[in-house]
């Protein structure tokens, strides 16, 4: 009604409804970024060109589940520690894992890295799936050290494509969008069904890295 | 924008994904054209131009207003001179740049106006000897040149304008996920032209 006290007033709960959709819409957006990068046509490992680099490159880390479970793992960490780690990990994680990836291009061995890697899925998922919230300087020290890990080993596979630039862009973008996906889903964790969802997806993580160590997978 | 706008609008743009091809001329788009386009189809050029337009929008105006133009002015004159050597300055040199601005931009570090436009002249410069030696090896015309120094220009301008215009937190962070991503797909390519020197592009 014109004049009322009530104009102009949004109940709160409206307003929190409201601020559900717009996280929702932020969440699946990301989401969709990812799903729109995998819709064309993917050709891994071959060469054809600065496409076929790219492509190449931003399937590398797609088509190892092992390497996909440990980048959902640190979005869905990163989420549940909450900023500045949410906001940090998607920083930092490419960098040194650029790092592991020179390390393993200029052929310096790395003792244990396939069990590194294997190990991130079950340490990730376990902290995702307990809900753990250390100092953010121990949670950086865990996740660089994985990514140094990770990068090795993608440095050590990395193939003769005909476009390195374009190949090294598209892996990092890879990479990246797998960290963005899992921070959307963590996102989830600001609802009590979301925390639980998240926590168990935490623990399928793990359940999923001791199959790739024990060979099961 | 509701969520079911947003849902539909996802699958509609989900549909419109086709095949991309890179390096295919437009059917009569001439020399110029073609030449706006070469420094957005070679990825070492497209990634140091996404690297300047990063370290140039995100402290503007403080990181572009002697960058911008130093850039666009060692392009063009190192498209225009003569080149000293028949042989393309090694990318691995403009990427170590780029990684160093990409990292800058990561660590969100303001390098101030001198800092900004050595960058600019640096990167200019070897997009344009580089360029020039591409045009001369394929026998394009000066507009093709005129093409490239527009197209970079303009890129970088368009790029470095929209991240100057952004304010929201998460825009800003963003910017910062890019500038990682950046330097870290440079530091791949150096790391794999020291170990290689035939690849790296």
């Amino acid at each position: 009604m014109a004049g009322s006290k009530l104009e102009g007033h949004v109940p709160r709960y409206i307003q929190h409804r409201t601020t559900i959709a717009k996280q929702l819409t932020c969440a699946g957006m990301a989401a969709g970024v990812l799903v729109m990068a995998t819709l064309s046509p993917a050709i891994a490992h071959t060469s054809g060109g600065v496409a076929g680099g790219f492509a190449s490159g931003f399937m590398h880390p797609i088509t190892g589940w092992d390497h996909v479970a440990a980048m959902v793992a640190v979005g869905l960490w990163g989420a549940f520690l909450g900023a500045p780690a949410i906001w940090l990990l998607p920083i930092i994680f490419p960098l040194v894992m650029a790092i592991g990836g020179g390390i393993g291009i200029m052929g310096v061995p790395v003792p244990g890295v396939e069990i590194g890697i294997a190990g991130s899925a079950i340490v990730l998922g376990l902290m995702v799936a307990l809900g753990a919230r250390p100092p953010l300087w121990v949670a950086a020290i865990i996740v660089g050290a994985f990514a140094i890990f990770h990068g090795h080993a993608h440095g050590t596979e990395l193939p003769a494509a005909t476009d390195a630039v374009a190949f090294a862009a598209g892996f990092v973008v890879g990479t990246g969008l797998l960290h963005l996906a899992g921070i959307a889903l963590g996102l989830t964790t600001k609802w009590e069904p979301g925390k639980i969802a998240v926590r168990a997806t935490g623990g399928a993580i793990a359940v999923a890295g001791l199959a790739f160590l024990t060979g099961f997978a | 924008m509701k969520p079911a706008s947003a849902f539909c609008a996802i699958i509609l743009f989900a549909g419109l994904v086709t095949p991309a091809s890179a390096h295919s001329p437009f059917p009569g788009a001439g020399d110029f054209y073609n030449g706006m386009l070469h420094p957005l189809l070679v990825p070492a050029y497209l990634l140091a131009i996404i690297s300047l337009g990063l370290l140039f929008g995100q402290h503007a105006p403080v990181s572009s207003q002697y960058a911008m133009p130093a850039f666009a002015l060692t392009l063009v004159t190192a498209l225009c001179i003569p080149p000293a050597t028949s042989e393309p300055i090694p990318q691995s040199i403009m990427l170590g740049f780029v990684f160093v601005a990409g990292f800058v931009v990561a660590a969100s570090l303001n390098v101030g106006v001198y800092l900004s436009a050595i960058f600019g002249t640096a990167i200019g410069g070897l997009i344009g000897m580089n360029s020039k030696l591409d045009a001369l090896a394929e026998g394009l015309s000066w507009l093709s040149l005129a093409g490239s120094a527009l197209g970079a220009v303009l890129a970088v301008v368009a790029l470095g304008g929209t991240i100057a215009t952004l304010r929201r937190r998460w825009q800003r962070i963003g910017v910062r996920v890019l500038g990682s991503w950046t330097a870290a797909s440079a530091f791949l390519v150096i790391a794999l032209t020291i170990a290689s020197p035939n690849a790296g592009g």
